[in-house]
């Protein structure tokens, strides 16, 4: 599958993913670049992105954990979420994302 | 432009590298590590690595493009044996000097060695690097029997990685409870109970006397002359910091490199960052700090202080640990908080307790409240009292 992802700085990516990997796996895999201090394990906010309007709506919510991680996001806004928490499904081929200021290494 | 060189490949060191070039510092910019491979993630060590496998690759800090795009380079393998702080210049193990405008040392910290007999056996081993953690799974994979000694963090996710992976696993605590060092009471009993429902053997209040075994460790006896049988034996049983560079160059230290609020070490132009610094509280006295948070943190802020953009250290540390999946949350300003209170459900699995000193909040645990979690790191950054977390 792929995946259309803004960087840091505003340019565009087309990565490939895998199904069954999460986000952050599918960056990581990539030539972008993300901070994930905390190495994907929802604790550190860091590996923030803003997923584009019209896919928020297929996405599962994000659990109580992620939510709570969300609140110490620098610059959350309702398209938050946390690329370590976001589970690549088929259906989401193309799914388009913004890398947010705080994932920056 | 100055030239500015890293000791060490940690988080630490790392986050120092980043934070100049990302701080506009347009000098030089030299990692020296002694590792052979690239700066990694060291959590998932105890963790993930253990039981899912992958490389150093999978772990890495940063991708090659990262280090290429920041004009950032690596030296591998290299060790440095000296520091001249007068000449600013290091040796480097195998006879090589090198000269440095700015020095940041990002040294990291030793295991503690157990100092009993037997420790020396082959399958008696320590969790610090990404190359013991391959040579622990190596050893998990063959081994039926493990022992851990030592019931803190690092003992505890190996603790429960082992039992993961299906061997026998016992742990042996001198103390009388677990993590004893970082944690609440209530907090250690939680973990307790979590290792022995999923079959760890936990002895607290046991002291290993020996090691016993012909060629390898066959059993760890304990000072009351238990005798636990163990084919395979995990040490951990804390770190001391690596400040042994700086003091023989007469840079001041104890136990830790003396840093002040900017990370500068007492020699001209040298900073120490992470794990190896003691710097000053913001609540008095100087502390150590061993967390990720810490390193990135402090790397950052040396970074911040050469490249003349410095700000002051007012952290709130937070830490995190995965044991059998039941994540622990910790948040703290670095303060001791003696009265504690519990919110939520103990025997549910799903509470917080808070630390108060003074009526100032100073810390917060969390099991399955991240939502706590979240909140207390949020107060802690403006300071807090019992009266904004407890009004229910």
């Amino acid at each position: 599958m792929k995946l259309k992802v803004t960087d840091q700085d505003g340019r565009n990516h087309e990565i490939e993913a895998a199904p069954g990997a999460c986000l952050l796996d599918a960056i990581l895999g990539s030539d972008l670049e993300i901070a994930a201090q905390c190495g994907g394990c929802c604790s550190c906010a860091t590996c923030h992105v803003y997923v584009a309007e019209e896919w928020r709506s297929r996405l599962a919510e994000p659990d109580e954990e992620e939510v709570a991680m969300l609140e110490l996001a620098m610059e959350p806004t309702d398209r938050s979420r946390l690329s370590c928490q976001l589970r690549l499904t088929d259906d989401l081929d193309g799914l388009a994302v913004t890398l947010a200021p705080g994932s920056r290494i | 432009m100055s030239k500015v060189v890293i000791v060490g490949g940690g988080h630490a060191g790392f986050s120092a590298a980043a934070g100049l070039r990302s701080q506009g510092h347009e000098g030089e910019i030299l990692i020296l590590s002694d590792e052979a491979h690239m700066p990694y993630h060291r959590p998932p060590l105890s963790k993930a690595l253990l039981v899912g496998g992958g490389g150093a690759g999978d772990i890495a800090l940063g991708k090659q493009a990262f280090y290429d795009r920041n004009d950032i380079r690596v030296r591998l393998g290299t060790k440095v044996t000296a520091i001249d702080c007068a000449a600013r210049v290091l040796s480097l193990a195998g006879g090589g000097t090198l000269g440095y405008d700015r020095l940041i040392l990002a040294l990291g910290a030793e295991n503690r060695c157990l100092p009993i007999p037997g420790a020396g056996f082959p399958n008696v081993l320590y969790l610090r690097c990404y190359d013991d953690a391959v040579a622990a799974r190596d050893w998990l994979g063959r081994s039926d029997r493990v022992a851990v000694i030592g019931g803190g963090f690092v003992g505890l996710e190996l603790a429960s990685a082992a039992n993961r992976l299906g061997r026998r696993v016992t742990v042996i605590e001198a103390s009388d409870r677990l993590m004893s060092r970082a944690v609440s009471p209530e907090i250690s009993a939680h973990y307790l109970d979590l290792h022995r429902s999923n079959g760890v053997d936990v002895r607290v209040k046991a002291k290993a006397s020996r090691i016993e075994g012909d060629r390898a460790a066959s059993a760890v006896v304990l000072e009351d002359g238990t005798r636990i049988g163990a084919d395979l034996v995990f040490v951990g049983v804390g770190i001391r910091p690596a400040d042994r560079l700086a003091a023989e160059a007469g840079i001041a230290t104890q136990d830790g490199i003396l840093v002040d609020g900017h990370m500068r070490t007492s020699a001209p132009s040298v900073h120490a960052v992470g794990d190896c610094a003691r710097f000053p509280s913001r609540h008095g006295g100087l502390i150590r700090v061993e967390s990720v948070q810490n390193a990135v943190d402090q790397g950052l802020l040396a970074a911040r202080d050469i490249a003349g953009t410095a700000a002051p250290y007012a952290p709130v540390h937070w830490f995190w640990s995965d044991q059998f999946g039941v994540k622990l949350q910790m948040a703290t300003i670095g303060r001791d908080g003696a009265d504690r209170r519990i919110a939520g459900d103990v025997a549910g699995g799903k509470f917080t307790v808070y630390a108060f000193d003074d009526g100032v909040l100073t810390g917060a645990e969390s099991v399955g409240r991240p939502a706590d979690h979240a909140r207390v790191r949020k107060l802690l950054e403006r300071g807090a009292t019992a009266s904004d977390i407890l009004e229910d």
